[in-house]
């Protein structure tokens, strides 16, 4: 089902797993860490986060332009940064995947726990959402990249229904006062925000070897990451406007909380399932995305031929360590809110900086000679 | 102990339906890193279902960043 | 247009046709014919019609038939006629009657009584036309035979087809007969660009088996492949097209469908036209046709013929069922299992007093029900035309009834079943309802152990491998995936005539027009 790199995926594929890959978990936490900080400026907080985000997707871009005609993205690493440096970076580059990955199924089993499948053991949860994501990797990535195209409609459809039928409880003064306590909260705020939603987003250098065709990505991703960062700042908005910031600051996952408030004319109640679709879609793919990057990245600087035997052994680690990483919620967020964002800016950006250079070095010295046909 | 069965069991299984292949197609290299990370996997998952304290890997970042935040 | 005519049909690779098509013809007459007794095992519908000398009884030529295959009218009109004729008696030998000298002449005479008339030098050659209902005329003294071709024999009159009814559109239906059955595709499509070729298939069978496409609109490569694939066929027989669907089809393993059948000749008629390959069979009605995609087992040959607005409202209507039909039992277990929150209260409550008394999880009742239905169903399926119908679906209810009251089930799960098996009957396509019939099962078990998150994944795997088929090299999820803005009109809703100017991609000249408006 899969040897490397002949797969190739539509730019308009890879626009779509960008985008459901930057919602990811993001739509889940984002409100609450945002909140956290900035209270009722938190819609503030992702639209800094959106900005920023934007200059990180230039600087992605930059790169995704010059190893589209490497095999992947550890191979471009291994051409511009010799065999030993480029290998090292690659490596730290899996790990980077690899972490991210616990990070988005410890969340996706502690929100399942928590609020939809409350009985059920969270081994067996992680185990079968693994099995379907290493199904996926199996049939390759042009077939959960055409997945991603079906289901980007049934995604957008269920978020406008979601929009539409909260506006009624929107209330403006919610977002009252605003930048009331200066701009601090507000930046500490975004900072997670971008490091969740934005920075992780590195992933997307591992599909674009696989994007077919031979035009420039950068308005693709740049699109893309417009697109993202826009639903993300109004589901945002959304939920400091119907919860407003109290709520949000104690809930745990307020979109889910939303989605509970919709009511249609006083009979359709609890819709919880429909934000529950939306948002497993979205985690799907971040966590795909990942473990794509981590299962077909971790073959190269090994010198691998195949991957594919790779799949299971990976994802029995991965679990194990999803396990041991969420002991409780309140140690996994502490965690997390501490040094997460320090993680991810240096590897999401200051290790692909490093690529970048090589490859502004290469072209700049090798002309033509770095490019394989 | 039924647990760590199934997982040998498991373990079992994948080894049974990867190396065929594998061996079929003479990739050594491969084989001998898919057995590796085969083990290490199944010793981990093995040490979870006997409750063995296994390292939290986000305290790893901990000690990477602790001088910073 | 390359045609593969000097490839020998692998139903020759048989051992015993391998010898027949060796074996030659004897020059004389009689040893023939006892061959041809003896071979045939002096079978009663083997009909042979010596001409003998009056005196000597030497066999001078024989006409032989099968009778019920051969027109037995025209044998004795034509061929007796000629032969008579051409009989002559050398003067040196008054006990000699042949028709040797004449031979020429007596061939032209036929032929122009008969419109067809060839020499055949193997046995084997002679074995099949004498099979497909030819006659075979022995002559004694030369080492061929003739065969003319007046083949009659009742068959199935072109008649409505019971299986896919229409309200507005030909109601005409494929037949038996292969000839008849190209035939109604011709009348659709009156190109010289329809071109027929015809591969022999099945070793003891013999089936005629062909291949139909508008050159020039259907893609090469498609063709050449439907080509390859049938000829590699080997096989003892075929009796429909089934068998050949089972062998030359993509995706073995999977539950779906990837070529399609249909018995109506205007709706293989209008995939001719967008570019597709049609494979119609000898003995059956059903033809096919490849490549497919998934959207074409949601159509039916009526959404063409009704005004657009309709047919989009239908298709939707369509696609809707399906998910009923595929998820309705799963969404009921998962709900009343994992998610009971979800329900209002007042539902809630009557579900509850419902359940109160039944012993067994949600689970088990789906299970339960859902296999009493299919066990209905196929049931009704093999009454008599009377009562079959009304069996599957009422006996469903009834039975249903009777098990609420004894306190088996509970009556809203007679209700989801009810409506998950009438949704199945809207797929205009009977493959496909299979693969929906039988994932529902998986999806109740996936519900039955995840509750909504089961489903979910469920539907993801589903779409994955939806999305990794492939037919004859086109993805079967397109145009939805990957997304062709072009194509969509035609997939969940008909975008009316006036709109829809250019070709499918499927065909070569995809994205050319095929409607000009006329100003």
């Amino acid at each position: 089902m899969n040897p490397y790199a002949n797969k190739k995926i539509t730019v308009r594929q890879f626009q779509i797993l960008i985008i459901l890959g930057l919602i990811g978990d993001a739509i889940l936490i984002m409100p609450t860490i945002t909140a956290s900080s900035a209270r009722q400026d938190a819609w503030l907080s992702m639209l800094v986060a959106y900005a920023v985000g934007m200059l990180i997707g230039v600087f992605f871009a930059l790169i995704a332009n010059r190893i589209r005609q490497s095999e992947s993205l550890i191979a471009a690493s291994r051409e511009v940064l010799g065999p030993w440096g480029g290998g090292f970076v690659g490596l730290l580059l899996v790990f980077n995947f690899f972490m991210c990955a616990l990070s988005l199924l410890s969340e996706m089993s502690q929100f399942m726990t928590t609020q939809l499948m409350t009985e059920t053991p969270v081994n067996a949860i992680i185990f079968v959402f693994l099995a379907v994501v290493i199904l996926a990797f199996r049939y390759g990535v042009e077939v959960f990249a055409r997945m991603g195209e079906l289901l980007f409609p049934a995604f957008l459809v269920l978020f406008a229904f979601l929009v539409v039928f909260l506006l009624p409880q929107a209330e403006g003064d919610r977002l009252m006062p605003v930048a009331s306590e200066g701009v601090l909260p507000i930046l500490n705020g975004s900072v997670m925000a971008i490091s969740i939603t934005f920075m992780e987003m590195v992933v997307l250098l591992a599909l674009a070897p696989h994007v077919s065709g031979s035009r420039g990505l950068t308005k693709p991703i740049l699109s893309s990451f417009a697109i993202g960062g826009l639903l993300l700042s109004i589901v945002v908005l959304l939920c400091v406007m119907v919860l407003g910031p109290n709520l949000m600051e104690t809930k745990l996952y307020p979109t889910f909380v939303l989605a509970q408030k919709l009511t249609i004319g006083n009979f359709l109640e609890r819709m919880e399932a429909i934000i529950a679709f939306m948002w497993i879609i979205t985690v799907f793919y971040k966590t795909l995305l990942l473990y794509y990057a981590a299962v077909a990245g971790i073959a190269q600087p090994l010198k691998l031929k195949e991957n594919v035997m790779l799949t299971i052994p990976m994802a029995m680690i991965m679990m194990v360590f999803t396990v041991t990483s969420t002991p409780s919620i309140t140690e996994y967020s502490y965690l997390l809110e501490r040094y997460y964002p320090w993680f991810d800016l240096t590897f999401c950006l200051l290790v692909p900086s490093l690529l970048l250079a090589g490859l502004l070095v290469k072209k700049k010295h090798g002309g033509n000679a770095d490019s394989k046909p | 102990m039924a647990s760590l069965i199934g997982v040998l069991a498991i373990a079992g299984g994948v080894f049974w339906l990867e190396a065929p292949g594998l061996l079929k197609r003479k990739r050594v290299k491969e084989m001998v890193w898919f057995v590796s990370f085969l083990l290490i996997g199944t010793g981990l998952y093995g040490a979870l279902t006997l409750e063995a304290k296994l390292p939290n890997p986000f305290k790893l970042l901990e000690i990477m960043f602790g001088w910073a935040a | 247009m390359h045609r593969n005519s000097n490839v020998q049909p692998r139903s020759n690779e048989d051992p015993y046709w391998k010898e027949l098509e060796a074996a030659a013809i004897h020059s004389t007459a009689e040893v023939n014919l006892a061959r041809l007794k003896r071979d045939m095992g002096d079978s009663d519908d083997l009909v042979i019609r010596p001409i003998r000398h009056p005196k000597s009884g030497n066999t001078a030529a024989a006409v032989v038939y099968i009778d019920g295959l051969s027109d037995s009218a025209a044998i004795n009109l034509y061929i007796f006629d000629v032969l008579g004729t051409s009989l002559v008696s050398r003067e040196d030998d008054p006990e000699w009657i042949g028709i040797q000298p004449n031979l020429e002449e007596a061939a032209k005479e036929l032929l122009v009584g008969l419109g067809s008339i060839e020499r055949v030098h193997q046995l084997g050659d002679l074995y099949r036309n004498l099979l497909s209902g030819e006659a075979v005329i022995l002559i004694d003294g030369v080492s061929f035979a003739y065969r003319a071709d007046i083949r009659k024999w009742k068959g199935r009159e072109v008649t409505e087809s019971t299986n896919q009814t229409s309200v507005r559109g030909p109601r005409e239906s494929f037949t038996e007969t292969l000839r008849v059955n190209t035939s109604l595709l011709r009348r659709k499509i009156k190109d010289p660009r329809l071109w027929l070729e015809t591969i022999e298939i099945g070793r003891m069978t013999k089936t005629q088996v062909t291949i139909m496409y508008v050159n020039g609109l259907a893609k090469p490569a498609v063709i050449t492949n439907v080509r390859t694939r049938l000829q590699a066929i080997d096989i003892d027989g075929v009796l429909d097209s089934g068998y050949l669907e089972e062998l030359i089809e993509d995706a073995k393993y999977s539950l779906f469908p990837t070529v399609y059948n249909s018995e109506l000749p205007d709706a293989v008629a209008a995939q001719l036209l967008e570019g597709k390959v049609a494979i119609v069979v000898d003995g059956t009605p059903n033809a096919l046709v490849v490549p497919t995609e998934l959207s074409v087992f949601f159509q039916s040959a009526e959404d063409y013929y009704q005004r657009a607005i309709y047919a989009s409202l239908l298709r939707l209507l369509r696609f809707g069922t399906v998910f009923i039909s595929l998820l309705f039992p799963s969404l009921y277990i998962a709900i009343t299992t994992f998610h009971r929150e979800m329900l209002p209260a007042s539902l809630l409550f009557s579900l509850a007093a419902q359940r109160e008394g039944v012993p067994f999880p949600a689970f088990v009742e789906a299970l339960v029900m859902e296999v009493t239905f299919e066990i209905l169903r196929e049931a009704g399926l093999r009454m008599p035309r009377a009562i079959g119908q009304a069996v599957s679906v009422v006996g469903t209810l009834v039975i249903g009834q009777a098990a609420v009251e004894a306190g088996i089930v509970s009556a809203a799960m007679v209700i989801v079943v009810s409506i998950t098996a009438i949704s199945t009957f809207t797929l205009p396509s009977y493959s496909m309802s299979i693969p929906v019939r039988i994932l529902r099962f998986a999806f109740m078990a996936a519900a039955a152990t995840y509750g909504l998150f089961g489903i979910i994944l469920g539907l993801f795997v589903l779409l994955l491998h939806l999305c990794s088929l492939r037919s004859f090299g086109e993805p079967f999820m397109a145009p939805l995936a990957p997304y062709n803005a072009a194509e969509m009109e035609d997939t969940i809703i008909r975008m009316p005539r006036w709109l829809s100017f250019k070709r499918p991609n499927t065909s070569l000249s995809g994205g050319s027009s095929r409607i000009r408006r006329r100003r």
